[in-house]
This record gives structure tokens, sequence and C-alpha cells, in this order.
């Protein structure tokens, strides 16, 4: 019944399934609370499935009596929650952002900097494909001619950057911009470990991502 | 931005409200847009009010067809009213649409007062809200709201339910007495406080 | 996100149990537990404690904070101060709740103390709604919120933040600088269509 250590390939360093679920608990909660789409964690995912998957067969060797059988399937199913409902909630995203974040990922992809996964850019790929015919089905042909014409980027909706969220700090991180809109006087803060704040996402996205801040 | 998004329902109905506009030259054929009017063409410096999307339509033409007014809620008057205490003020008959409209309609305003008007006005009704969405006979405090004000005070009720239903649920039921003296001692407090 | 969700996340802290029967380590995802021995306390995952205990395996070691001295002394600083002070960690009303739920036999004085954390949670959250209205007098586009626990935190979502956002709607649409033109695409095509 061992969740044993995990290698990610050679030269990485060992991680343990531990790590791994503190890291993708973490994702899951930022994902859920961030306004954009954030980098996927999906080497995370992947290992933490084969993880479950290996607990299972595991499980099933053991007397269906032996009080462990329930301990390990509960921590499975919590496991199985965390992973669902962040996949879910990217997915959402995609959804709702199709046309912005497709744009977007076409030139991260050359850069080199996707944030999804190949899948998952395939998903929006064909969702847009999808929106745009069933518009086209349902309304567009059924209108006269100088109509008709469907212009797929002002559909566009965008996620709102200057959305307010609540953060905690996980390391002392100085020198943060809150733009004045009216003043023109920008105030710089710092954030000590462990503060909490609330703020624009704006100025903090990038700390998401490298997870100097947790959303909370 | 929020709400503004191509298929938004809430913007398109923002977007069709009446605004007061003067028009600056004789227009032919467009007599039906004056109820009034008994002439096939629409004189220059006739007053009507029309919806916003086709006055701003016709105010960003080269030369502009139309000057746009303030709605009534957005003057001087209706200001001052607001600056002194904005809570007196009954949105839902006065300003469905008091911030939305107001932000697109700023820029006719030539004292560019508008702005400093709307946010002062949605930081002091914000306590409105505040006691609406813990209040217990929600009619009555909700009826002064503009359509947003209300969207949001629902959106904290739907918070406030889930997290009261979240303390009462299973084996620990050690709220429902406290909960209950605290939305009597709330209720009062919005009273004073209206 | 849900009151039941951030129980969740809360059901991750470790907490003290007297288990009544002898098992070796289990080795879970989340860390290795054990080995138990009966009448010995060890750390359990709150998860893990209350599934126990409803099994009737185990007893639970009351927290340090759940006991009415220290928790008079929280709610008369609570009082006292203008600001939030520090409780005993990020989810003391989840572990509370859980916990006196599953457990009321084990914890001594249960119902004295149930009353007294419902108390020192309705003095924070009136709190908190002064404080909202504060925030959003003095300007309303940042705020530091240093120990407000994730529940509570939760409890202004999304009003706060949404209200947040909305100044700053107001405050970019309204920029003489910048001044908002309507939502480009609703016009372009209400234009198109008077042109038929």
């Amino acid at each position: 019944m061992d969740a044993e250590d995990i290698e990610l390939s050679d030269d990485e360093e060992e991680i343990t399934a531990e790590s791994v679920l503190k890291t993708l608990q973490n994702a899951w909660q930022n994902e859920r609370l961030a306004p954009e789409i954030l980098p996927h964690h999906n080497d995370m995912v992947e290992c933490m499935l084969g993880q479950i998957q290996h607990m299972e067969r595991n499980i099933n060797k053991l007397p269906k009596t032996d009080l462990r059988s329930c301990i390990h399937k509960m921590e499975l199913n919590r496991i199985k929650y965390i992973i669902c409902n962040y996949l879910k909630t990217r997915l959402g995203k995609i959804e709702k952002y199709c046309i912005a974040i497709v744009n977007e990922e076409k030139q991260r992809i050359e850069a080199g900097t996707n944030y999804l996964t190949p899948s998952e850019f395939r998903y929006a790929q064909e969702y847009i494909t999808n929106m745009e015919s069933h518009l086209k089905n349902t309304i567009l042909n059924h209108v006269p001619g100088n109509m008709q014409s469907f212009e797929l980027n002002k559909m566009a909706i965008y996620p709102n950057f200057y959305c307010h969220v609540f953060l905690k700090a996980n390391e002392t991180i100085n020198g943060i911009i809150l733009e004045d809109l009216l003043g023109d006087q920008d105030e710089e803060i710092d954030i000590e470990e462990d503060s909490q704040h609330i703020l624009q996402y704006k100025p903090i996205a990038d700390l998401v991502k490298n997870g100097k801040v947790q959303l909370v | 931005m929020a709400n503004s998004n191509y298929l938004s329902i809430s913007d398109i109905l923002v977007t069709n409200e009446k605004v007061p506009c003067k028009f600056l030259l004789d227009l032919p054929k467009m007599g039906f847009l004056d109820p009034s009017a008994t002439e096939n063409d629409l004189k220059a410096g006739t007053n009507i009010e029309i919806p916003l999307w086709l006055a701003e339509s016709l105010y960003t033409r080269r030369p502009p067809l139309v000057s746009v007014d303030l709605p009534k809620i957005y003057k001087e008057t209706y200001r001052e009213i607001l600056n002194a205490d904005s809570c007196t003020v009954d949105m839902h008959k006065l300003g469905q649409h008091f911030y939305e409209l107001g932000c697109y309609i700023a820029k006719h305003d030539i004292k560019g007062e508008v702005s400093s008007t709307l946010l002062n006005t949605f930081r002091q009704r914000f306590k409105m809200i505040l006691s609406a969405s813990v209040s217990t006979d929600s009619i009555n405090s909700v009826q002064p709201l503009s359509m947003s004000e209300r969207k949001r005070t629902e959106a904290a009720v739907v918070t406030e339910r889930a997290l009261s239903s979240w303390l009462k649920i299973g084996d620990c039921p050690l709220t429902t007495a406290n909960m209950v003296a605290n939305h009597r001692k709330r209720k009062r407090a919005e009273m004073e406080l209206l | 996100m849900d009151p039941f969700e951030i129980e969740f996340i809360g059901e991750n802290r470790i907490v003290s149990i007297i288990p009544n029967f002898s098992h070796d380590k289990i080795y879970l995802i989340c860390g290795e537990f054990g080995p138990f021995r009966a009448g010995l306390p060890m750390n359990v995952p709150l998860w893990l404690a209350v599934m126990l205990k409803q099994k009737q395996k185990c007893r639970i070691v009351p927290p340090d904070w759940m006991d009415m001295e220290v928790l008079e002394n929280i709610k008369e600083e609570e009082k006292r101060s203008r600001f939030f002070t520090k409780m005993p960690h990020e989810h003391y009303m989840v572990e509370a709740k859980l916990l006196l739920g599953a457990a009321a036999e084990d914890i001594p004085r249960a119902s004295e103390v149930k009353t007294i954390i419902k108390d020192i949670w309705d003095i924070r959250m009136s709190k908190l709604r002064t404080s909202m209205d504060a925030l959003m007098k003095s300007g309303g586009s940042y705020g530091r919120l240093d120990h407000l626990t994730m529940m509570e935190i939760n409890s202004v979502k999304p009003l706060l933040p949404q209200a947040m956002d909305e100044l700053h709607k107001i405050k970019m649409m309204t920029r003489t600088s910048a001044s908002a033109t309507l939502n480009n695409s609703t016009f372009t095509q209400s234009g198109s269509s008077q042109n038929i």
C-alpha cells in the first residue's frame, strides 16, 4: 500500500506524491479564483492519475472489511474531486473566453510558453468551430445576405484583469504598483510574507503564476 | 470589461435607454423620429429623446448630426441631491441603469462632474446593498435600488444563505438561536439607516 | 467558492486523536500516518479523524485552543481591538464545526465552547461589514486583510470584489482622457442595420 515516490524523469529531482498533491491543490485553488486561465499543470495531473490507479489496484487486493480500504477510498475520492474540479474549471474558462484564449495561445505556442495542454487547445478550437456553425445554422443563414457576415473577433469575451482578488503572500514581495486612474499618483506597496490583501489581479498575475502568492 | 460583451443582454438594455438629443441639421424623411412632428422632414433644432445607441452613432458622424444632453438624473439639480445623500434617491424609479448609463453619458457632461457623482453615489449606496443583503424583509430594502445594485444584492444573499446553511447543517446546530437574534438586530440597524 | 469547499480544504488540517485499535502505519498520498497504538495520541488529517470517530474507532483530543479560558481571551481581545485579531488558525471555524459536531462528548464544556466560538464569529462578521463599508468609502481599490480566515473572506464574495471592480470600471470609463466609447461591436451592428 505504498504511495511510492515518483520520478518524473532521470534528470529531475525526485518528488513525492505528497508534494504533487500539494501543488495540485494550490493549482486548483488558484485556478478557481483567478479570472484568466493559468498555465496548465498537466504533468502533475498525469502523475496523480497514475498514482490513483496504482492505489486502486492495491485496494482491490485488500479484504473488504479492512479498515485501510475505506480510508484509502476516501482519500482517493477527495483527490479525484480536486482533479475533476480543476479540469472542469479550466474547461469552463476555455468555453467562456474561447476566442481570446485561442488567439493568445497561438502566440504562446510559438514562444513555447503555452498555457493549455494540447488536448485543451484542440477542445478550444473545436468549441469555436461548433459555436460558429451553430450561429450560422440557426440564424445567420436565414437573414438577408448583407447581414450574414460573421466576425468572430467581435464576439470575443476577455477575462477581466482589473477584477479584484484576495491573496495571501507566500513570501515578502516589494514594489507592487497600484495604478491610480484618477490622480495619476500610482501607489507602490510591499507585501510581507503571510499577509493578506485585496487588490487588482493585473499587477499580481505573474506572482500567482510563479507561486509567490496564493489566491484565497 | 464585464457586462459589455457583444451578446450581453444587460448592456443592450443600457444602450437602449433614451437620452435627450438636439438635432443640428435638417434631416429629410426622418420626421418619424419625432412623435409630435407633422412634416416628413426632421428640422434642425428639434429636441427629442432617442435610444443611446442611435444617439451615439449620430453624434460620432462628422459633422455630428446631434448634440447629446444629459438625462435629468445626471443634471445639476440631481447631482446636488446625490452628493448630499444618495441613499435617499429611489434609483428604481429614477435611474434603473444609473451607473452603466452614466459611464456612457459622462463624456457629454461639459463640466466633467458626472464622473465624481457616479463614484460618490456608488460608495455611499454600498451600505444599502450591505444591509439589503442580510435583511429578512427583502422587498422594502431592495425597492430603491438600481438594476445592478439589485443584482449585487441578490448575489450577496446567495452567499449569505449558503454560509448560514453551512453553519446550520450537520451535527452541530449551534447557530439557530443566535442567527434569529442577529437578524432582528440587523433589521433594526437597517431601519435606522434608511 | 461554496462554504463546503472551504470546509473541504480545511479538512486537511492535522488534528490529534486517540485510537482504540492498533494498526501499522498507513501510507496515504497526503503523507504517512501511524502507527496506531490503542490509547496513544497520534496525528491525522481532520477528515480522517472525523471518519474514524464516526466509526467509533477513536477519541478526539481537543485542540489546545478549544478551551474556555483561551476562547474567553480571544473573545475579549476581538471585542477590544479595532482590527481583526489572529485566530488560532486559518480554519478554526471548520475545525470547530466538525469536531463539535462529530465529537462533542470528547470536548470539555462543549456547549459553552460552541456558544463562545459562535460569539467570536459574530463579532468578526459584524466587524467585517463595518470594514467593508469603510473600505469602499476610503477609495475602494485596495485593502489589507490580515488575520481573516478563508471562510470569512469567502463570506464577502462576490459582493466586495465586484463592488471594487465596478468602481474601477466607472473610473476607467469616465476618465476624461479616454472617454467611454460604447461597446463598439453593438454600435457597428446597430449602424449597419440602419443602412438597409
